[in-house]
């Protein structure tokens, strides 16, 4: 392993110093090391390791912090296990923070003390960054979004060619010439963001919420250059890169005048806009920012939409992304929305906001240095589908969408995936 | 303090003195938990449950010979011990729950809505 530059590490150091974020401090401080929140995670409870109990993946950033900041650390290092920020650490971070853990939270809500673990192995994340450790892999997904504006770096006439084949299909579905996927035009009510795992892989799920708004009559737009949803600069901890390209989005619904910024089905991109955009920026949205699944909600208690769930009569489970549910607050939000859409929904165990994470949380679908890893916590998920019974699964986000077809094929479940928007255009009465 | 008041405090402390007992045989009984634990997580265990103990024991029999400076000694080590390791979670963990409660209160995960 190549050096760590002095200059960078001192800069990851000053991550831990700062006294002023009263909440880094208090969680540095905090975890008394119980254990309890063992069984809490996936890696653990797959390959029952003591390395992946989430209390060790806090002590090696609190051990880091006790040593530069606190009279123990300093003096007597080996009574508190103080570690120096070397090499050696260094790379055990990297394995742990970035390597075995989906920030899903669960943890934090069964920590007695109610330490915030996802936050901790964020910061950790962040002193990587500083250090230019970021899995190659991650840090090119990251780059593609800001140099190109989506993280899979799709060309602007791939995009707009496919948006134009999707408008195509939905006039054919809808039968009305007339029905139209909107790009770039001001003034809309709704400006709507996907992830680019929908141009490239699903466009059926455009097709799908552009029928939900024909059906609404919204006024509505995509934009041909920021549509992305999803901020990988959440995940690799630069915030700097997670900066631009919140601002990016933030910015193109205001030069296209969009009065609401509608967040597509997408975890991490929703709580990366919604929570930490107004962070990054530095001031709150000048706009009304909900999700996709909000927003459907809305046409169906305003009587926009109606719908038949008889139309999707076959039984349905549901799986709750981590950053929607909960660490986004949409539990009864997406229960009402597929009550109303579908005739038979039977629950995971756990589920809601106890629910395992799909294993591709955190960045983890984009660095296939982990791959194996990924899999083997999925089949935690992929045990609770086949339990369910289910024949459809169903999610908010095309991230775990993403995993679950991994699962699906990995683990033979035999289960359609689909979208919370794919499930209600299913069932829309035109 | 009343003779009642006394019984209660010193039988809450005498059910703490047990748990902090048990915590601590456990993190030496169970190896994985005990493979990330620190010189730290013992004294701060042992310390606390001992502070305890003699605190229960100096209310239910103030005249034992010698019960006051051994109790003066052990409430020094403690205090001395809190504000340097891990005990300090005491103070730390209400301001945790107040962040955790924000965290999860805005976004309406608890209570759900």
């Amino acid at each position: 392993m190549k050096p760590i530059d002095p200059v960078k590490r001192e800069k990851a150091l000053a991550l831990l110093a700062d006294t002023s974020d009263s909440k880094l401090r208090t969680h540095l401080n905090s975890c008394v090391r119980c254990g309890l929140c063992a069984t809490s995670c996936m890696y653990y409870d797959t390959f029952h390791e003591a390395k992946y109990i989430p209390a060790v993946k806090v002590d090696i950033v609190a051990s880091i912090y006790k040593r530069y900041n606190t009279f123990l650390g300093k003096h007597a290092p080996k009574l508190v296990n103080a570690r120096p920020l070397n090499e050696e650490t260094a790379e055990e971070m990297v394995d742990l923070l970035f390597g075995s853990c989906t920030m899903c939270g669960r943890c934090v809500t069964h920590c007695s003390i109610g330490v915030d673990i996802s936050y901790l192995v964020h910061k950790g994340r962040e002193m990587l960054a500083e250090m230019g450790m970021v899995p190659a892999s991650l840090q090119s997904t990251v780059d593609a979004a800001v140099q190109t504006g989506n993280n899979m770096a799709i060309p602007v006439e791939e995009y707009t060619d496919t948006i134009e084949w999707m408008e195509e299909e939905l006039q054919d579905e809808v039968e009305d010439e007339n029905a139209r996927i909107p790009l770039d035009e001001s003034d809309r009510n709704v400006f709507y963001t996907l992830n680019p795992r929908e141009p490239k892989f699903f466009p059926l799920s455009i097709k799908a919420m552009a029928k939900i708004f024909y059906a609404a009559q919204e006024s509505w737009t995509l934009s041909s250059k920021y549509y992305d949803v999803t901020n990988y600069g959440y995940f690799n901890g630069n915030t700097a890169e997670a900066t631009l390209i919140a601002r990016n989005l933030h910015d193109e619904v205001l030069r296209l005048k969009g009065k609401r910024l509608i967040l597509g089905e997408c975890g991490h991109g929703s709580y990366a806009n919604r929570w930490e955009g107004p962070n990054y920026l530095g001031h709150s949205y000048e706009f009304d920012m909900i999700t996709a699944v909000e927003l459907i909600k809305e046409y169906i208690d305003s009587g926009l939409i109606r719908l038949d769930k008889s139309l999707n009569s076959e039984p349905v489970t549901i799986h709750d992304p981590c950053n929607l549910i909960r660490n986004g607050g949409l539990f009864k939000t997406l229960r009402y929305v597929l009550h109303a859409s579908c005739s038979s929904i039977i629950e995971m165990d756990p589920y809601g906001n106890d629910n395992h994470c799909c294993g591709g949380g955190g960045g983890q679908l984009a660095m296939s240095e982990y791959n194996e890893r990924r899999l083997g916590i999925g089949k935690i998920k992929a045990d609770q589908i086949r339990k369910s019974g289910a024949k459809i699964v169903i999610t908010p986000c095309h991230n775990c969408v993403d995993q679950l077809l991994q699962l699906n094929h990995t683990y033979k479940l035999n289960v359609k995936i689909m979208t919370v928007a794919e499930i209600v255009a299913n069932a829309l009465i035109l | 303090m009343p003779e009642l008041l006394g019984w209660i405090l010193g039988g809450c402390l005498l059910i703490s003195t047990l748990c902090g007992l048990g915590v601590l045989i456990k993190r030496i009984v169970k190896q994985e938990l005990r493979s990330f634990s620190n010189p730290d997580d013992y004294i701060s265990n042992g310390l606390t449950t001992i502070f305890q103990a003699i605190t229960a024991l100096f209310i239910a029999f103030p005249h034992l010979p010698a019960i006051e400076i051994v109790y003066f000694i052990i409430s020094v080590l403690f205090l001395v011990w809190f504000p340097l390791g891990k005990t300090r979670h005491i103070l730390y963990f209400f301001f945790a729950r107040l962040h955790l409660g924000y965290f999860y209160g805005r976004r309406g995960t608890w209570p759900e809505h």
